[in-house]
């Protein structure tokens, strides 16, 4: 078992190799000189001089291959660098923001799975009837419908009208219900057709008719045998929403003023800032390989025919 | 095939029903506090912002962090009264030399910053050695022509600069990176090369508290030398969408938003308005929107195309059909509210689309193969339109509005959007464009600044192309302006310049822009300041219960 982590966190190592190759070789091709953006959104008029000034002290007027040494040189020595917007150190402004985005994260997921998994047993063992058809609209629903819309119409109805949440920022849990409930409505619906799916499927099995037979109790068989199974796909599901939610939803922290790392990310992005999208992108690459691993070690848990080695 | 299915049924809708009651429930408790959370912020002014304040990095002499907060917390030598006029800050009088290359100010005596550090001339002198020089400043020519910074006394201040040029006085007013700073807030104390640690300044407004990305609460300044606020605090709440702005202040968690610190989209003004719930404050801006013309494309080197596109939008319908009514058509390229522009040199071309094709018909386009648009030697009269909508969003329905009006008259116009660094791409550097929208500079930057930034040849530096307009005569005319100190011979000479934009049509002017704040019907005493970055009177603000 832990040489399996170990292994697994080894792989870690050229995976993000790639990925920050891949995204520096990217950037380099995307329009707009980070030196030029930085002056101007500053209120600086971009004079030739200014320019070359700010990029020398950027060191941006070194060849492309050199910056890229540079910034794996800082890295192998857990050094982000600096962000070219802000001059303040990469990682303290990623983690200054990952907290926001963490809370975020698994609250909706909390409400992902409180919509999802009931949603997904209650379609299951109603299956092709009325219950069964309003799930699958309730999760078309979900799946269609754009965040920002949701959102506005959250905030529309809950905070100007009825005045019963705050309609942006953090602070109390009455802030994070809504963006968390944006998001985790969203994502509830893949976790409704999956469940659903996925129970009807244990059901058919074999070891089901057994359990019966040997007299158990249709809770026992629910809860022992037939959602265990059934969750295996879902757990899945998770750890990707997982990894894809702690980098942070641009529009949805945007819309609540929530102080996450998604609008951080877009206006780095928008401005070249090349060490925080760097940064970023290996945070995230990170975050995924690990949720995977978390998953992969909850399916050895769930299943015991599934050997880690 | 599965018997006990009926019975498993019923079990589990309870259980399903029972989760949901629960988040129904827990969404109904957590609801009731957030509500008595509100009920105590209600001694303090909260104004919606468009971006973080930046408190951490809001160094008098750098350019990080809003812009606006500057104003609140650093005091300029001079200010930027109504119209541009300069009006006394920390220096009460000052006088310039008569080769107009030497600025005497007599300081303010017996301010103290918030910390309690009292100002001076040795103080002045180090806030301006910070930035003074750093070629990062280059387009400030108060940085640039900086020869010397003498104190002769403890409240004289002499500075001395390399040539003569009116606008010195005007670059001081900025925001930043020229107010002044206390030493004490750089480490180490006092050091030109220190490195900054909080924002301590000479303004109405310091610093209680900051969370990054969230707000930042500002309180009266105990030490600050002029009228004291009437507010007692000033929260700014970063709310970053646009539309979120506009519910934040229907539900009332804030009582003031808009103008460039925190704009409310034009959309939900219309709403507001008829909801009349809300108060709603406007007035002309600074910033007008142009076609800026590529004088190297051979059909618009032609002055009657050039006139001919000026006259062929209706700039009235675009404002009363596009933009809800808010600013209004343009004349000349700047606003009346700009420093120079008066009634009568603020021209600029009538709509008249039979004139247009008159023009075009002159020179000598004909529609030659019936297609609606014009052609002279086999070749259509035909430009790209470049523009991005991610800053001004209004731009896309205005360009595909001129594009319907330009057809009307023979010219066809293709429309190019670009992502935004795209957009800046071939605006400053690789100019490819026939036609492209831009925005002129605000406030204390214009005239001069965007004129000499776009319309002149040096511009953008030297060996850089000009963006807009490459012409001897204007670059005189320009130098001319900038070096002249006597105000009324400024004035004759800026008329002639307006008089030569008119005449050569060097760009087609479109809509001058509106200031607009919304205010909860609590907030009293609203003034509007007399430039962008301090677009509110904040110390005469009150808040009623």
């Amino acid at each position: 078992m832990g040489r399996y982590i170990f292994r697994r966190l080894l792989n870690l190592i050229p995976v993000l190799l790639g990925i920050s190759l891949i995204d520096f070789g990217v950037m380099s091709f995307v329009s707009g000189d980070p030196a030029e953006i930085m002056l101007s959104a500053s209120g600086i008029q971009p004079t030739v001089e200014a320019v070359t000034a700010v990029r020398h002290a950027l060191g941006l007027d070194e060849p492309l291959y050199l910056q890229y040494c540079h910034w794996l040189w800082n890295v192998l020595h857990l050094n982000l660098g600096i962000s070219f917007r802000s001059s303040l150190p990469v990682a303290a402004e990623l983690m200054q923001r990952l907290p926001a985005t963490l809370e975020l994260t698994l609250c909706a997921l909390c409400i992902t799975l409180l919509i999802g998994v009931p949603l997904g047993i209650l379609a299951a063992l109603h299956r092709d009837t009325l219950i069964d058809h309003a799930c699958s609209m309730l999760s078309l629903a979900g799946a269609s419908m754009p965040a920002f819309w949701l959102a506005l119409l959250l905030i529309y109805y809950l905070s100007v009208r009825l005045r019963l949440f705050p309609s942006m920022g953090m602070g109390g849990i009455g802030h994070l219900l809504l963006p968390a409930f944006t998001l985790g409505f969203g994502l509830s619906s893949a976790y409704i057709r999956l469940l659903r799916a996925s129970i009807l499927e244990t059901m058919q099995k074999q070891f089901i008719v057994a359990a019966q037979a040997k007299g158990m109790t249709a809770r026992a068989i629910m809860l022992r045998h037939v959602l265990k199974n059934a969750m295996l796909p879902v757990v899945t599901l998770l750890g990707m929403n997982f990894g894809h939610l702690l980098g942070g939803s641009a529009i949805v922290e945007t819309v609540f003023s929530w102080p996450g790392i998604g609008k951080f990310m877009v206006d780095a992005i928008y401005s070249k800032d090349y060490p925080v999208i760097q940064g970023y992108v290996l945070m995230v690459a990170v975050f995924f390989v690990l949720a995977n691993l978390l998953v992969d070690l909850f399916y050895a848990l769930l299943d015991p025919r599934i050997k880690l080695r | 095939m599965f018997t006990g299915q009926k019975h498993l049924l019923k079990r589990y809708d309870l259980t399903a029903l029972t989760a949901i009651i629960t988040i129904i429930l827990m969404t109904v408790i957590m609801a009731g506090c957030a509500k008595n959370q509100a009920s105590k912020e209600d001694q303090q002014l909260v104004v919606a912002v468009s971006s973080d304040v930046g408190i951490d990095k809001l160094d008098a002499g750098g350019y990080n962090g809003l812009i606006q907060a500057y104003t609140m917390i650093y005091d300029p030598l001079v200010d930027y009264g109504e119209r541009g006029k300069i009006i006394p800050s920390l220096a009460e009088s000052w006088e310039i030399s008569s080769d107009g290359k030497t600025y005497t100010f007599h300081l303010r005596k017996g301010v103290k910053f918030s910390d309690g550090t009292p100002f001076d001339a040795d103080v002045a002198k180090f806030s301006i050695e910070r930035w003074c020089k750093d070629p990062a400043n280059s387009s400030l020519s108060v940085s640039k022509a900086m020869q010397a910074i003498d104190v002769v006394d403890p409240y004289t201040l002499k500075l001395t600069f390399s040539k003569k040029y009116y606008p010195f006085l005007t670059e001081l007013t900025y925001p930043r990176p020229v107010r002044i700073i206390s030493p004490t807030a750089v480490e180490p104390k006092g050091d030109i090369k220190g490195k900054f640690i909080k924002p301590i300044g000479t303004g109405a407004w310091m610093v209680e508290s900051y969370t990054k990305d969230q707000q930042a609460v500002l309180v009266r300044n105990p030490n600050y030398w002029g009228v004291k606020p009437k507010l007692a605090k000033i929260v700014l709440k970063v709310i970053p969408d646009p539309q979120s702005r506009a519910m934040a202040l229907q539900s009332g968690e804030v009582d003031l938003a808009g103008s460039e610190i925190g704009a409310v989209p034009t959309q939900s003004i219309t709403d507001i308005r008829k909801e009349g719930k809300l108060q709603i404050y406007t007035q002309p801006g600074t910033m007008s929107y142009l076609l800026i013309f590529n004088y190297n494309n051979d059909l618009l080197k032609d002055l009657n195309v050039r006139k001919a596109i000026n006259m062929a939008i209706d700039k009235q319908s675009m404002v009363d059909n596009l933009l809800g009514g808010i600013g209004r058509p343009a004349r000349g390229l700047f606003q009346p509210t700009v420093p120079y522009v008066t009634a009568s040199n603020n021209k600029g071309y009538a709509y008249d689309q039979a004139a247009a094709k008159e023009l075009l018909k002159d020179s000598g386009y004909a529609d030659s193969n019936g297609d609606g648009i014009l052609e002279k030697n086999g070749k259509p009269l035909e430009f790209s339109l470049v523009l991005q909508n991610a800053q001004y969003p209004e731009w896309k329905p205005m360009c595909e509005y001129i594009q319907g009006q330009l057809k009307g008259v023979g010219i066809k116009l293709d429309l190019q959007m670009l992502d935004q660094n795209a957009y800046y791409d071939v605006l400053w550097r690789n100019r490819k464009f026939d036609l492209i929208i831009y925005r002129t500079y605000t406030d204390s930057w214009n005239p001069h600044g965007f004129l000499f930034s776009l319309f002149h040849t040096a511009g953008q530096g030297s060996g850089t192309p000009s963006v807009a307009w490459s012409d001897p005569a204007l670059d005189n005319a320009i130098d001319e302006v900038l070096g002249t100190m006597d105000e009324n011979e400024r004035q004759v000479q800026y008329d002639h310049i307006f008089d030569m934009m008119y005449q050569q049509a060097m760009c087609a002017p479109l809509y001058y822009t509106d200031e607009v704040f919304v205010a909860s019907t609590k907030v009293k005493g609203f003034a509007w300041g007399f430039s962008s970055y301090s677009p509110v009177k904040w110390e005469d603000l009150t808040i009623s219960q």
